[in-house]
């Protein structure tokens, strides 16, 4: 064994090289897999070793739950997206692991939207996912779907919690909800110790905190009614459950989703859909897609996006708008040139009207600029605008 | 380079023994090969038999093209396999697209993975309605209605 691994982490040896020690009968196990997995220091070994992971029969979802994590670890989330994404059997183990690895490598959105994924294949996420969903949201600043996550945590009886519970606080406290951090801070003592009561009491205050948000005149969104729904039939109030679903088609005329239907095989993975082939559509395609659906916006709107944007398939002229005193929260992509020929042209005018009220409240209105400049890679530059188009938000 | 052949094994069992140079294009078989092995079978899990065939027609193709570049007639060949790389994606539909671009990610085939991408954002994306690139794609709308107005509004320009 020792021999093998020293030439699994020789990265000058050529991959033909590997071999386990084959003395006729031992095969690598499981075991063997999952202690190399954890010895490599490098993404190159940590190929090597999933190679031969998939050369020795299908991934089990056990080591790959040792992978997804180490690849994270190693700084690169895009490997274990791509582990993850041809992997048969997606389980809570791997999921977990992938929504931290992409937490801790800042990829919120991408983050977000496994968590989503998760909810919709049907894996109950657990105590320790939370903690990392929740983080995501708040450096996102996504209120409703925190509430949402609020209303799941308490479904899957791991409301009791103190690390989620903390996390919530966090989350709610970011997004400017205080009074909803202060809820949650105060029912955190005694509750705990009453066991089942609890959990039913539980189902109560999600079903009222939903209550409220009618009564105060906010609209719950699809994914708010998912969770309350829920909610409704953990706790067995399967009449008010139907009447809020018949609320949601009638008052708020949100159609009920495909959810409850099996989808077709084959589907692409999101994350592959967005990353690797909306960055080769044209700005004009791309910014009407930014209907299609939120995880399409939030994808489509990410700096992770934009950069790529950039080098894929070949280098592109764009024009992105950046809030420069909150850089982390605003990125917004906006114009690339239609490529006519095949050389990257190096100037383009603007000439829409960018009329985008999310742009901390500034309305910038006809904008008519040409740039022209030998942008270079990675290159940015930063335009002007004349005192005179730039108007408060009335 | 010597002749040496590689068999693949998809995941429904069919067998496909093709030439070393033409199965490394991808970059995940050189990874699973094993040196003391000769006659050595590569399972493939997560690829049928089918996609398999496509992925070795394609690899095939590129890598006789791939021999004979660097001569004078380099341009006239990269049209060519161009415009049968463009012949190949429209005879395929849309249920052998999406998994021959899976099989290209999985199996590490740069081109190919190009190709594909590129492919279902020109003919399945560019150009098509919201709600046809919902359909297409089986996306919910996971939109209000309200919210999707605002969306549209702020990016009224691409729709016109």
């Amino acid at each position: 064994m020792m021999k093998s691994l020293y030439v699994l982490f020789n990265p000058k040896v050529s991959p033909g090289k590997i071999d386990f020690p084959v003395d006729g009968r031992a095969s690598p196990d499981e075991s063997h897999f999952i202690s190399l997995i954890h010895a490599c220091k490098e993404t190159v070994s940590l190929r090597r070793v999933h190679a031969q992971i998939l050369r020795g029969g299908v991934l089990s979802s056990r080591v790959a739950a040792q992978l997804v994590p180490c690849s994270s670890l190693l700084k690169s989330p895009d490997y274990s997206l791509s582990i993850f994404r041809h992997l048969k059997e997606k389980n809570l183990f791997v999921f977990n692991a992938l929504i931290r690895g992409l937490t801790e490598n800042a990829r919120f959105k991408c983050s977000d939207r496994h968590f989503i994924l998760m909810s919709r294949l049907g894996v109950r996420p657990d105590r320790l996912t939370f903690p990392f969903v929740l983080k995501s949201n708040s450096k996102l600043g996504f209120k409703w779907l925190g509430m949402a996550l609020h209303a799941a945590t308490l479904k899957n009886f791991v409301g009791c919690d103190d690390f989620v519970r903390v996390s919530l606080v966090d989350m709610y406290a970011k997004t400017g909800e205080l009074n909803y951090a202060f809820q949650v801070f105060e029912e955190t003592p005694e509750r705990i110790k009453k066991g089942s009561w609890a959990v039913h009491g539980r189902f109560q205050e999600a079903i009222l905190c939903f209550r409220q948000m009618m009564y105060s005149g906010e609209k719950p969104d699809e994914v708010v009614f998912l969770a309350v729904l829920t909610a409704c039939l953990n706790a067995g109030e399967v009449d008010l459950g139907i009447n809020f679903f018949d609320s949601m088609r009638l008052d708020y005329a949100i159609e009920p989703t495909l959810k409850h239907y099996v989808i077709e095989a084959p589907e692409l993975p999101l994350d592959l859909v967005t990353e690797e082939i909306l960055t080769r559509l044209p700005a004009k395609s791309l910014m009407r897609f930014k209907c299609v659906s939120r995880q399409w916006l939030s994808a489509i709107s990410s700096e992770y996006f934009s950069n790529r944007f950039l080098t894929v398939p070949s280098p592109r002229l764009y024009l992105n708008l950046r809030n420069l005193d909150d850089k982390d929260s605003l990125e917004i992509l906006s114009l690339v040139p239609s490529s006519t020929s095949s050389t990257t042209p190096s100037s383009f005018v603007v000439d829409h009207d960018l009329t985008i009220p999310r742009m901390g409240g500034i309305i910038m209105q006809n904008f008519l600029a040409s740039c022209a400049t030998a942008l270079g890679h990675q290159g940015h530059i930063s335009i002007t605008l004349p005192q005179d188009n730039l108007s408060p938000y009335p | 380079m010597s002749k040496k052949n590689i068999v693949l094994k998809s995941s429904n069992g069919i067998i496909f023994e093709v030439e070393e140079a033409v199965a490394l294009q991808s970059e995940t078989i050189p990874y699973m090969i094993e040196d003391d092995c000769a006659n050595d079978t590569i399972p493939l899990a997560n690829v049928t038999g089918d996609i398999l065939a496509l992925v070795i027609e394609y690899c095939k193709k590129h890598v006789v093209v791939a021999d004979g570049d660097g001569g004078g007639s380099s341009s006239s060949s990269q049209e060519d396999l161009k415009n049968w790389d463009a012949q190949f994606m429209n005879d395929l539909d849309q249920s052998k697209i999406f998994n021959l671009l899976l099989a290209a990610d999985f199996l590490n085939i740069k081109t190919l993975f190009d190709l594909t991408c590129q492919f279902v954002a020109d003919t399945m994306i560019k150009g098509k309605s919201v709600e046809e690139v919902r359909r297409t794609l089986n996306i919910e709308k996971d939109y209000t209605s309200e919210e999707e107005a605002k969306a549209r509004q702020e990016n009224e320009w691409a729709f016109k």
